[in-house]
């Protein structure tokens, strides 16, 4: 998977005469030197640090004492812990089909406009410049009972739920509001993907008679179905750690219906200040990331095709 | 529909239905009509999909008290420019928006050159250990900045960077994603190339320079977008490390001031939000031709 | 094979050090030190907004050169709803300032990492009865004074005055009854407008709980007491006023915004301190009235607050951080924040200042309540009980669940 192999055309008549490479190690160490010494500075080494905290109790102020695995066993016993994570699975479980079936859909209509796509492009990639502390502060607003909403509903004779303060709609409004704020990205995927795909295939199939959706389903989707699993992994891997919009816009609430793995984190670590607690919820997050990432990546034999 | 067609520049344009409709029958007349609705109904639909920025555009010109107007308007009582005026002295705002500028300046600069550099050696390079190593850049790109944070504030702390602006820049301009988008990239590049340059006598420092990143610049532009948003909007790293905040704080930061204790400023804070924007939108417009063609190229797809 | 061997080398590396980061100190003392020239820079730590308000910081630092010239103050402020975490992660990471500024909310969390300043003021003859007794008190923990206050003030009740007269409801005066507040809120709720606006804090809202039925939420000794009789019986009343009575606007995500509905017009009446009365007053379109909180079964009572500054315990010049703090807790620095309206000083004779530029009928308000008024005793996790209040008290507002339920969900996860 990772070998470039399948790339490279065979050698072609000037075969003889190409100089069979040895290692390139020294040349390599050069090229990753500034990566891999960044890397090991500001990533594995804060790394290995977060998993020694986390085998201690580690408040703030006051003594610190080598807990061994007491920090994880707390957590895996803690009711509260684990609807955090329940949480953050159902936000993740809500987010993605969303994020993809509307970066999706809008790629695939984009495409079908011969000007402007450009700038509907664009148009459409805006949610994701504006900094997110600012669009949880309007969706606030929006989402606020007597706000914009509910003042839409209202001559409608509906009354609008309260968004941000009821159970049952908490999550959902999270989910829609990161859902505009993140699909931007997906959706520059996607439409990249399908400007791939040569006006050939497109010909052929219309020519056969093949409906616009039998053509999206037996075609395009295929056809695209790489770059789709690119974007669904690296969006499941940011879904898992939400934290802006719960952290701005319900602060975990109400009750504990929107209170996410890395806003527990958050808390764990800078409101009761016990870092060796924060530090195995992190491993954690890690953990559940690379399983999820690994299951993906096991599965992609099934729905993924290199080859069409 | 092999892996080339994946992977060459050429943008082979979506097939168009429209283009055999220009003229003719009935038929295709009524499919144009129909995709001009269509089209009507996209624009639409990107008009409700930019409400809430043009919403806060709108709050933005409202006086304070007119924010929270039941029922909530578009318009307040007035429409007051000068709250744009009053956001950028209510607090140095200009200030936080050019120390944004550098510290996401730099650290684009960075990440372009460090990625581009390695992703180099891991595409076009052979060397043992080379699948295991990236295979640990990888991994890195699962960790959470949260959970980073507070051995980082730590390891500033030994370093003397707190409250610095290398410690706002560095930590996070070595991350994995850029040495991944360029890889794959590369790896896209056809050996023939590299092997004509090669005979030329050219080493691995000019192949990357003159034949390397000069076909990258497509996928150089999208990393540098990304980038330089990621940078622009992070919020958690420069609230923990910045102190000094009205010298060297950033713009997230800097919006969070507009709530103290003795009152919050929504109509300023989104007449701030709305100014801060302006430098990513900039860069957006100005690379916008690259953003998907950037993508494409880099073959995402053909793993 | 460069990559693999750097790892294991800092993974050894990495693990000796930090075994070492607990004892080890970092290079140069953060929080002050003295040149060669014998002057002293002290780091203050401090909350603040706009570029107004740290004007009037930076002039206080200012003055504390004035009146000591070999001490220089370097300030550094940051967001109010950030300042805790702020200070909490660099006294984590050892790098804490000198002059820290707290409120007596946040005293129980924070006390641990200050210095009492008892001992210094004996030392220096400090004359502390020209302070306010409760602003002393709010700063006091275990009998030892760990901050002087420059802040300190009662929960009072704003009403907004042009609406109360279009309504035709008289003005409440000290001394008015939950009954007669009742009665107000529900003359003022018509045509969407409400007349009261309330948020689960851990202050104004304690504070109505208290003025209601005596109810405490902590007891003198610093124990969550959330789930007693007295404080279910007042917490359902509160939020009876919303999902019952409907004379409060609804509760929904995590912002206090009970003040800018009031500044909104969209409420008649809210609870807050005097640390943003002025404020308030100078925003607000319509005129702006104070009256005590009013009275339940237990008598006049409300909660008083207030801020001060104190020193670090890791503070390398504690002999100039006391002087620093002194200056900035002296009648020049606290008149100038009287003035201004950014504080209610907590030293008796600059309260003349504050009054000048406060609402009509503010002074008698004032008194009134600060007779009543007791420090609100917070336990040492407040910041996570006053996250949790207004992240899960929520339900009770709306009625999703039963406000007795909440309580116990709180003291079981923040109590004990």
């Amino acid at each position: 998977m990772l070998s470039p192999a399948p790339r490279r055309r065979p050698p072609g008549p000037g075969a003889g005469a190409r100089p069979r490479r040895r290692t390139d190690s020294v040349a390599a160490a050069a090229f990753t030197s500034p990566a891999v010494l960044g890397l090991t500075a500001f990533t594995l080494f804060p790394l290995v640090m977060s998993v020694v905290v986390s085998l201690w109790h580690w408040p703030a102020f006051g003594e610190r004492e080598f807990a061994g695995l007491a920090n994880y066993t707390d957590l895996l016993t803690s009711r509260h812990f684990g609807r955090v994570l329940l949480n953050t699975i159902v936000y993740t479980v809500l987010y993605i089909p969303l994020n993809i079936g509307v970066s999706l859909g809008l790629a695939l209509w984009i495409s079908t406009m011969g000007r402007g796509k450009q700038t509907l492009r664009v148009l459409f990639f805006l949610p994701v410049v504006t900094p997110i502390v600012a669009q949880v502060l309007v969706w606030r607003l929006i989402y606020q009972p007597n706000g914009v909403i509910a003042g839409l509903l209202a001559p409608l004779g509906i009354d609008a739920p309260n968004f941000l303060g009821d159970s049952s709609w908490a999550m959902a409004s999270m989910v829609v509001m990161s859902v505009w704020q993140g699909f931007g990205y997906n959706m520059l995927i996607f439409s990249a993907a399908l400007d791939q795909i040569p006006s050939s295939v497109h010909d052929a199939a219309s020519v056969d008679g093949v409906s616009p959706f039998q053509r999206l389903r037996a075609v395009t989707l295929p056809m695209i179905s790489p770059m789709m699993f690119f974007a669904t992994t690296m969006t499941l891997i940011t879904s898992f750690q939400v934290f802006a919009q719960p952290y701005l816009l319900t602060g975990g609430g109400p009750g504990n219906a929107t209170e996410t793995l890395v806003l527990f984190l958050y808390r764990e670590g800078f409101s009761a200040f016990s870092l060796g607690s924060a530090a195995a919820v992190g491993w954690f997050l890690f953990a559940l990331i690379l399983l999820v990432t690994i299951v993906q990546f096991l599965g992609q034999k099934r729905w993924v095709h290199y080859d069409s | 529909m092999t892996p080339e067609a994946m992977t060459t520049a050429a943008r082979p344009a979506a097939a168009h239905p429209r283009r055999r409709a220009r003229s003719g029958p009935p038929g295709r007349r009524r499919h144009r009509l129909r995709h001009t609705l269509s089209a009507l109904l996209l624009w639409a639909t990107a008009l409700l999909f930019l409400s809430p920025i043009l919403y806060a555009a709108a709050v933005s010109l409202k006086p304070a008290s007119d924010v929270f107007d039941i029922p909530p308007t578009l318009v307040g009582s007035e429409i007051r420019w000068e709250n744009y005026v009053e956001a950028l002295t209510y607090l140095p705002f200009l200030r936080f928006i050019a120390n944004s500028l550098a510290v996401a300046g730099a650290g684009t600069v960075i990440v372009l050159t460090v990625s581009s550099l390695a992703a180099y050696a891991f595409a076009r390079l052979r060397w043992p250990l080379r699948a295991a190593v990236f295979l640990l850049f990888l991994s890195t790109l699962m960790v959470p900045q949260e959970v980073l944070v507070i051995p980082l504030f730590i390891e500033m702390q030994l370093l003397g960077w707190v409250d610095s602006y290398q410690a706002l820049v560095l930590p996070f301009a070595f991350t994995a994603f850029g040495t991944f988008l360029l890889r794959q990239f590369f790896l896209g590049i056809p050996a023939e190339l590299e092997d004509a340059a090669r005979i030329d006598g050219a080493g691995h420092a000019r192949i990357f320079g003159s034949v390397m990143l000069p076909l990258a610049r497509p996928t150089l532009a999208v990393l540098a977008v990304f980038t330089f948003i990621t940078f622009w909007n992070s919020f958690l790293w420069p609230l923990v490390i910045t102190h000094s905040i009205y010298e060297k704080g950033v713009v997230p930061v800097g919006l969070a001031l507009f709530f103290s204790q003795q009152g919050s400023q929504w109509h300023l804070v989104m007449a701030a939000a709305l100014v801060s924007m302006v430098p990513t939108v900039i860069l957006v417009l100005l690379l916008r031709r690259h953003l998907v063609s950037g993508i494409a190229t880099a073959g995402l797809g053909g793993r | 094979m460069p990559a693999p061997t750097l790892s294991r080398r800092s993974l050894a590396a990495a693990t000796a050090a930090v075994t070492g980061l607990a004892a080890c100190s970092p290079q140069s003392p953060p929080g002050g030190r003295t040149d060669s020239a014998g002057r002293t820079t002290v780091s203050w730590t401090m909350w603040s907004g706009g570029t107004e308000e740290r004007t009037s910081w930076e002039r206080a630092a200012a003055t504390v050169t004035e009146e000591h010239p070999e001490i220089g103050v370097e300030l550094q402020t940051t967001a109010f709803q950030d300042y805790f975490t702020n200070i909490g992660t660099r006294i984590a990471g050892d790098a804490a300032p000198c002059v820290l500024s707290m409120q007596s909310l946040r005293l129980g969390t924070f006390e641990e990492a200050m210095l009492p300043l008892d001992d210094l003021i004996a030392e220096h003859g400090l004359d502390l009865s020209a302070f306010d007794t409760t602003g002393l008190e709010a700063l006091q923990s275990q009998g030892r004074q760990m901050a002087l206050p420059y802040d300190n003030g009662p929960i009072l009740m704003l009403y907004n005055r042009d609406a109360l007269a279009a309504a035709e409801v008289p003005e409440p005066q000290a001394g008015w009854t939950i009954d007669e507040f009742e009665e107000t809120i529900r003359a003022l709720t018509s045509g969407g407008r409400f007349g009261y606006s309330a948020f689960p804090t851990g202050d104004t809202m304690l504070a109505m709980l208290l003025s209601f039925n005596g109810a405490t939420a902590v007891t003198e000794d610093r124990r969550l007491t959330l789930d007693t009789p007295e404080m279910i019986e007042a917490f359902s009343w509160y939020t009876s006023l919303v999902h019952e009575l409907g004379v409060a606007p609804e509760i929904s995500g995590n912002t206090d915004v009970a003040l800018d509905q009031f500044l909104a017009g969209n409420a008649a009446m809210t609870p807050t301190g005097p640390w943003a009365i002025l404020n308030v007053n100078a925003q607000a379109a319509f005129e702006v009235g104070l009256v005590p909180l009013p009275v339940g079964t237990h008598g006049p009572a409300t909660l008083s607050a207030g801020s001060g500054f104190g020193i670090a315990a890791s503070c390398p010049v504690i002999e100039e951080a006391f002087l620093a703090v002194t200056s900035l807790t002296g009648p020049a620095v606290l008149e100038a924040l009287a003035a201004e309206g950014r504080a209610f000083p907590s030293r008796t004779a600059p309260q003349s200042a504050w009054y000048a530029n406060a609402p009509e009928g503010s002074e008698a308000a004032l008194s009134a309540a600060l007779e009543t008024a007791t420090p609100l005793v917070t336990t040492d996790n407040w910041s996570q009980v006053a996250d949790g209040i207004a992240q899960y008290c929520g339900q009770a507002f709306n009625g999703e669940k039963s406000p007795g339920d909440v309580l116990a969900l709180l003291q079981d996860e923040f109590g004990g």
